[in-house]
């Protein structure tokens, strides 16, 4: 007969061997946790260098959709910053009493990319293939590839959509798309040819604003880092990474930017 | 339910159905091959050797992320690739975002939820009778459908409602080779990734929900009629 006993032994055992894995590192070291929008990691990544050299702080990185992001931080997820895709999440955070700091980072710019074709803003006007772009429903750039289309009255025969900017990208990347609507950071990181690419003007959508909060019980080591963020060295670096930055540095007002809705 | 919700359940049934059937036409002799091992004898080695690849081959997508998968599926449905091209030149279409796309990773991400239980059935068929049926004139169809089909039955139900169950609960290839068309490529699975990520948790929950009470009903019965020919099989 094996006895319960056995049984309690054994998940005794099973806890203690687990238990480590469940407790964040992040509870033991001073790392800053930064959560990160997918179309802003790699330029996040070589800000992070930066900041560790300087301060001798590390810091983990994790990328996610802004909207994952968002139910994490929801959840009680440890981060001590978010750098999101959008204005809304991070204005809804800041409703929501999740945060002590909320502030643009960055604007994103939209590029119609066809790889191994000339493109401009007739082959955009003319364009009715395929085209790929990331979802509209929830993904900053994919409303404002949406409202591109709509007011260049472009009709693609098939439009696909990503889960995020960096799988429109994706779809483009590996030729199974012919043409999309992309960011300018994906374009300078994969370094297109200059004729493969064409930047959308941006009054031709709302513009992509990338807002960042620092979360309500962050470590303070999370303002040295967003001061580190808007540096003017750091902001040299946004911008060649493809991104417009905020021409003042002056911080949003609380509740300001929240638009209704996406909280149904 | 919205309308378009209403369209992704309709896709999925219509995707794990078509992919459920295709498994029945290529699986079903793939799973009779893998369970006819010859004993040992000089000839028969070749065929083992294979079997020994193929088997392991066959139960890659288990332990696979369906990301493995998805990966090399958009790769290969890439016009740039061989196979992306040869589809393309004779369909003038893609594979990617495209309903048929959907059925070629599903039938690979499904393979082994349909080999393995028919090939266990297979294995365990006595020998005798088959030899029996040979003997008294059965041709090898003959032998198949009216003989180890019957017998067999088990088998193929649990095979075709795993793979079917399977199918409909595929996310990670669809997500990846899809690009979320309403009519084509939608499946429940991803309309349900995009009312999370668009926050709108009430429509979450009804396909999760829904999808939670499909899966539990489709192992229950399943469940419930293996136990039901255990035991008509003890007693006859």
């Amino acid at each position: 007969m094996t006895s319960s006993n056995g049984w309690i032994k054994r998940g005794v055992l099973l806890a203690g061997v687990l238990f480590p894995l469940f407790v964040q590192p992040s509870c033991f070291a001073d790392n800053l946790r930064i959560g990160v929008a997918a179309n802003f990691r790699s330029t996040l990544e070589q800000i992070a260098t930066g900041f560790e050299l300087a301060h001798h702080i590390r810091v983990d990185i994790s990328a996610a959709s802004t909207g994952a992001l968002y139910a994490q931080v929801k959840s009680g997820a440890p981060f001590d910053i978010i750098f999101a895709a959008d204005s809304v999440r991070p204005g809804l955070l800041e409703s929501g009493g999740h945060t002590r700091l909320r502030r643009t980072y960055a604007y994103g710019q939209l590029v119609y990319w066809t790889p191994g074709e000339t493109a401009d803003e007739h082959a955009l006007n003319q364009h009715r293939g395929t085209m790929a772009i990331a979802n509209p429903r929830h993904a900053p750039y994919g409303k404002a590839a949406l409202d591109t289309l709509e007011l260049m009255q472009v009709k693609p025969e098939r439009l696909v959509y990503g889960t995020n900017i960096n799988q429109a990208f994706n779809f483009v990347r590996t030729g199974n798309a012919p043409a999309g609507l992309v960011a300018l950071s994906q374009i300078r990181y994969l370094e297109v040819p200059a004729n493969e690419f064409w930047v959308v003007p941006a009054e031709s959508h709302a513009p992509i604003e990338q807002q960042l909060v620092v979360l309500a019980d962050a470590s303070r080591k999370a303002e040295l880092f967003v001061a580190y963020t808007f540096d003017p060295d750091t902001s040299r670096l946004i911008e060649q990474s493809g991104y417009r930055v905020p021409d003042t540095t002056t911080l949003v007002s609380p509740g300001a930017g929240i638009r209704t809705g996406a909280d149904r | 339910m919205m309308d378009s919700d209403l369209v992704s359940l309709w896709l999925t049934l219509k995707l794990a159905a078509v992919t459920t059937l295709v498994l029945v036409v290529l699986g079903t002799p793939l799973a009779w091959w893998l369970s006819q091992r010859s004993q040992g004898r000089e000839r028969g080695r070749l065929r083992n050797i294979l079997q020994n690849i193929v088997e392991p081959l066959v139960a890659l997508p288990v332990v696979l992320p369906p990301t493995v998968v998805g990966f090399y599926l958009l790769l290969a449905f890439s016009p740039n690739s061989l196979p992306g091209e040869l589809w393309q030149s004779a369909t003038g279409t893609t594979l990617a975002f495209s309903f048929y796309g959907l059925v070629l990773g599903s039938t690979i991400y499904s393979l082994p939820f349909y080999v393995q239980p028919l090939q266990v059935a297979f294995s365990s068929l006595q020998q005798e009778l088959i030899e029996a049926a040979a003997t008294l004139g059965a041709s090898p169809v003959d032998r198949f459908f009216s003989l180890i089909v019957p017998l067999c039955r088990r088998g193929f139900i649990i095979a075709i409602c795993l793979s079917f169950a399977h199918t409909v609960g595929e996310f990670g290839i669809v997500l990846m080779i899809g690009g979320n068309l309403p009519d084509e490529t939608r499946v429940l699975s991803i309309a349900l990734f995009d009312h999370v990520e668009a926050l709108d948790y009430g429509k979450a929950h009804v396909l999760a929900g829904g999808l939670l009470t499909f899966s539990f009903v489709t192992l229950f019965l399943l469940y419930a009629v293996d136990r039901h020919w255990q035991s008509g099989t003890r007693t006859t």
